[in-house]
């Protein structure tokens, strides 16, 4: 699709916004179709595709022996890293990570860090000296809206389902045994993101193509089972009222559970 | 039970290509899409911990991988097709879960379109670029997301190889852009992703001569065999031959090797892939008819 027709497309979203009304006929609310594959990359110690209405992430893990940082020698650490891939839209340039994949990847990350859903101190092979580093990557394969939720999906799905490499010791250094696992990354909690776009004066879950382009307001809140929220990003250059916050959040908390039911389907 | 001698360490023939599934039309933001899965289906499968010095000498033989302990089992990794093989020497086992050991390729095309930066356009052509990557976790150890020498060498050759079969001529000013991004690997990554991209470009509905099929053939344990696994690249004796040909003229459009052969075994890889090649586009026009019909259903 070109500027022109997206500009046509705009302006159609925000005329049916006026009315509650949204282009796919959804619901304020509603998601569009998931589906979530898992454990389908086999080098990855978890991995999971998810396509969340035609948004398309690949995500995988990996486990790599490191030192722990020189303030918390008994804690491992998570990293998580996102590219937008040119193959998922005309738009996206090949080269390092340009300002967008590094909001998207960090954003993802704080829901999963600020929940401590991953205790960081079971991440010790040996105090002060080995400790696990936990890499996420999200491979962004077809933007049709909502990369967020899509990314977070990917990325809680692929560390719920992550292994624990097999480690043998080479003298005093631990080494990694590839392809073969002593157990699994344990998840206390399922943090996961969940955005909503201001159109006008209406407030829509996971926004399609079409609605993150006319929208005037993006926000992702991470939350987890207790209702807890864990990570806020605002995005784009409108803004929300009081009001229109304390809403986002509520809704969030309830969009956090349906999501939280899909993942722990396939889990 | 010693390995029959026609049999491959992954249960296959010498001649037998890895299962080969195509997808088109994978994307919606791309102009031609397809997804390449091209490998071993497996079975993971659990035994009793006792025999984990038994399996790991059978790992030496054949392509089979330790998982690990789950529980109070041993999980193994086995391909389906040396599993009715090696039933005798592992005794009694239950199968966990079904696996794929392979290659997964996604490919996008967008273009024709205007070429950025602009010195790049060719006035009398359309210009095909390539740029395949891989994914971190693709591989045993996490690899950098940056693109390295191995990569940018791998485009260039599949760049050079598509430029051949497409009606270039009739888009000058325009460039052509083939992304391939490899999710996961196991020997045959380049093949596996020009397979894709030709079936990703068929599905842009850009004009082409033909499609480009892609194989890699060498020789492994002393036998000159098709689509080489990882275990099989890793033989003492390995010679690994990645080609792609144009299937209707049998022009060869992509070839490396690396190894040492003689200009005999040279011949007799080259006619093998040749053939390979050509199973290959059949699968290649399987999955664009296939696409085509779920179009027509749509309407």
């Amino acid at each position: 699709m070109n500027d022109f027709t997206w500009e046509f497309m705009k302006d159609r979203v925000r005329k049916l916004a006026f009315k509650g009304l949204r282009i796919d006929r959804r619901g304020p609310l509603d998601y569009r179709p998931i589906r979530i594959e898992t454990n389908i990359y086999h080098h990855a110690d978890g991995s999971a595709f998810v396509d969340l209405g035609g948004t398309k992430v690949a995500a995988g893990v990996k486990m790599e022996i490191g030192s722990p940082f020189p303030d918390t020698p008994n804690q491992g650490a998570i990293m998580t890293d996102a590219e937008l891939l040119p193959i998922a839209n005309p738009t996206f340039e090949p080269g390092p990570p340009d300002e967008n994949a590094i909001e998207l990847a960090r954003v993802v990350d704080r829901g999963i860090r600020e929940s401590n859903a991953i205790d960081l101190e079971s991440l010790v092979i040996e105090e002060g000296k080995y400790v696990w580093l936990v890499f996420t990557d999200l491979r962004v394969l077809d933007d049709n809206g909502n990369l967020f939720d899509a990314a977070s999906l990917a990325a809680i799905t692929a560390l719920a389902t992550a292994r624990i490499p097999k480690v043998e010791y080479e003298g005093e250094e631990p080494k990694i045994v590839r392809g073969e696992y002593e157990g699994r990354l344990q998840l206390s909690e399922i943090p996961l993101l969940t955005t909503f776009v201001k159109i006008g004066t209406a407030i829509f879950s996971d926004p399609s193509m079409p609605e993150m382009k006319a929208a005037d307001a993006r926000i992702s809140v991470a939350t987890v089972d207790d209702g807890s929220i864990t990570a806020v990003q605002k995005g784009a250059e409108g803004s929300f009222t009081k009001q229109e916050l304390s809403l986002v959040f509520e809704r969030a908390i309830d969009r956090g559970r349906y999501l939280r039911d899909i993942v722990k389907k396939v889990i | 039970m010693k390995m029959p001698n026609d049999i491959r360490p992954d249960g296959r023939k010498f001649d037998e290509l890895r299962s080969i599934e195509i997808e088109a039309g994978v994307l919606d933001q791309a102009d031609g899409s397809a997804r390449v899965k091209w490998g071993l289906h497996t079975k993971i499968i659990s035994v009793d911990p006792r025999k984990e010095a038994k399996i790991r000498n059978l790992a030496e033989e054949y392509y089979i991988t330790l998982r690990g302990k789950e529980g109070k089992k041993l999980l193994v990794e086995v391909p389906e097709k040396i599993l009715p093989h090696i039933e005798d020497d592992l005794g009694s086992y239950n199968v966990v879960a079904d696996g794929f050991k392979g290659n997964v390729a996604v490919v996008a095309v967008h273009g024709p379109r205007e070429p950025i930066p602009r010195h790049v356009g060719d006035p009398y052509r359309s210009v095909v670029r390539f740029r395949y990557t891989m994914a971190p976790f693709s591989v045993p150890e996490r690899k950098r997301p940056a693109p390295g020498r191995r990569e940018v060498e791998i485009s260039k050759v599949c760049k050079e190889a598509l430029q051949r079969i497409v009606f270039a001529e009739e888009f000058p000013m325009t460039v052509i852009d083939v992304f391939a991004e490899i999710l996961a690997a196991d020997a045959g990554t380049r093949v596996t992703a020009l397979t894709a991209a030709s079936v990703a470009l068929a599905d842009a509905g850009i004009p082409m001569r033909d499609l480009v099929s892609a194989v890699a053939a060498g020789r492994a344990f002393g036998h000159i065999v098709a689509d080489l696994t990882k275990f099989e690249e890793d033989a003492p004796d390995a010679v690994d031959v990645p080609m792609a040909v144009v299937p209707g003229t049998e022009e060869f459009v992509l070839l490396q090797m690396d190894g040492r052969v003689t200009k005999r075994e040279m011949d007799d890889i080259i006619e093998l892939g040749l053939a390979k090649a050509k199973e290959v586009a059949e699968l290649q026009r399987k999955a664009l008819k296939e696409k085509y019909a779920r179009v027509v259903e749509n309407e």
